[in-house]
């Protein structure tokens, strides 16, 4: 029977880190991306090439959209990086995991708990690789990543007091109130960051798996197709999100 | 919540991890990739900056060369025709020139001519004249048997020449 598993499953242990399939991917994706990055690096040429010219009309595109919300293409420089990096870096896993054969690799652990009804130990299979976004120790990382950065850039650019002063101020009892909310509204960002990332990788995991189960030829296609989509909505959603969150708070008021 | 977490699979490990994980990988990324390509690109667009504003440049310079080569050429076409008229002026004056020397020249020889044979009749006239007074009076003296007194006889036959003169 179909096993579907919330947390992501363990694979080994190393000096008390549990390595899981999620983070085992989320580490390939990182190399794959450094290697492509340090080709990059090597053949970076003024006429460029097939694949320089593909990154940089990516860059092109992602800076375009910073342009538009932050107003000038020297702002949008500045917080280049880390918004490409939270949107490749996204976009990549995503992709990754649904790359076909990704979930089918792996090996079968015995379960220690006897089946309650045949008393026979039955063999649970885990696969070696999973989409890093559907674990949600991934996505709360960058989440609080993401907020903590933003909260960094809103000090830099304002100061540690004024930054401060937009969660906590004694101005008057309504700003009191409203800095408290905006304070609750940090942690509730992680929250819906993360959730929402990882709410829709695993759930496309779910339905990829349970069409595949169901009907193994064809069917699954059009969702491959739709996750291939969703995987880039997501990145764009949780870059885009970063963004405007980062002008917020570097915008004085 | 505990067990939210443990259903969730969440491990301060884990979260640490992926976090250092995507650290590293923005660093990296920032050193290799995108700090490059954005000075490749900068550099880029200062350069086709250059190129075109240069293009435009020589451009601009070249219609000039064109304008320059065309005003030149008019003006040549221009010279060359005055040059040629003023030709032809020149020879038709130089022509009324000559004509009117030659014309000069063809009266003076003319007039030379006249005079020389108005000179000739005249001294041809005064000779027969002589002839003739000398031929008168010698007839007249073989006529008369006589010499008349001279200068009567001269005066008459002078008188007679005048009025052969006047007559003829």
């Amino acid at each position: 029977m179909l096993h579907i598993s919330i947390a992501a499953e363990k694979l080994f242990e190393i000096f008390g880190l549990a390595i899981t399939n999620t983070l085992l991917m989320s580490w390939i994706t990182a190399l794959l991306l450094i290697a492509g990055a340090v080709f990059l690096y090597r053949r970076m040429a003024q006429i460029p090439a097939a694949f320089q010219n593909i990154f940089e009309s990516a860059v092109e595109w992602i800076l375009g959209m910073m342009e538009g919300i932050f107003g000038s293409r020297q702002t949008a420089e500045k917080y280049f990086p880390i918004i490409a990096t939270i949107f490749i870096f996204i976009l990549v896993s995503n992709w990754l995991g649904i790359l076909p054969g990704i979930g089918s690799v792996g090996f079968s652990e015995p379960v220690l708990n006897i089946h309650e009804e045949t008393g026979h130990g039955a063999a649970r299979f885990i696969p070696l690789f999973r989409s890093s976004a559907s674990d949600l120790n991934f996505t709360l990382a960058l989440a609080i990543l993401a907020i903590v950065i933003v909260n960094i850039m809103g000090i830099r650019s304002s100061g540690l007091g004024r930054h401060l002063s937009r969660f906590f101020t004694l101005k008057s009892p309504v700003d009191f109130f409203v800095g408290i909310l905006e304070f609750i509204a940090e942690f509730a960002k992680i929250v819906s960051f993360s959730f929402r990332l990882f709410g829709n990788v695993f759930a496309g995991e779910v339905l990829l798996a349970i069409t595949a189960f169901l009907v193994p030829y064809f069917i699954p296609v059009p969702f491959l197709m739709l996750e291939v989509f969703v995987g880039f909505i997501q990145a764009l959603v949780f870059s885009m999100l970063t963004m405007v969150f980062i002008s917020l708070a570097v915008s004085h008021h | 919540m505990s067990e939210l977490i443990h259903n969730f699979g969440i491990d301060w490990k884990l979260l640490l991890a992926q976090a250092v994980n995507f650290l590293i990988l923005l660093f990296i990324l920032k050193r290799f990739a995108y700090e490059p390509i954005l000075k490749m690109l900068r550099s880029r667009k200062e350069g086709i900056e250059k190129g075109y504003e240069f293009m435009r440049e020589a451009d601009e310079r070249l219609r000039g060369v064109d304008k320059f080569r065309e005003d030149k050429m008019k003006e040549a076409n221009q010279e060359a025709l005055l040059i040629v008229k003023r030709g032809e002026e020149s020879g038709k004056e130089r022509q009324a020139e000559i004509i009117v020397s030659a014309n000069k020249k063809a009266e003076s020889v003319m007039l030379e001519a006249k005079r020389i044979i108005g000179e000739e009749r005249a001294k041809l006239e005064e000779s027969v004249s002589r002839d003739a007074e000398v031929l008168v009076r010698s007839g007249l003296e073989k006529v008369l048997g006589k010499v008349p007194a001279e200068v009567r006889d001269k005066e008459l036959i002078h008188e007679a020449m005048r009025e052969l003169k006047v007559v003829r």
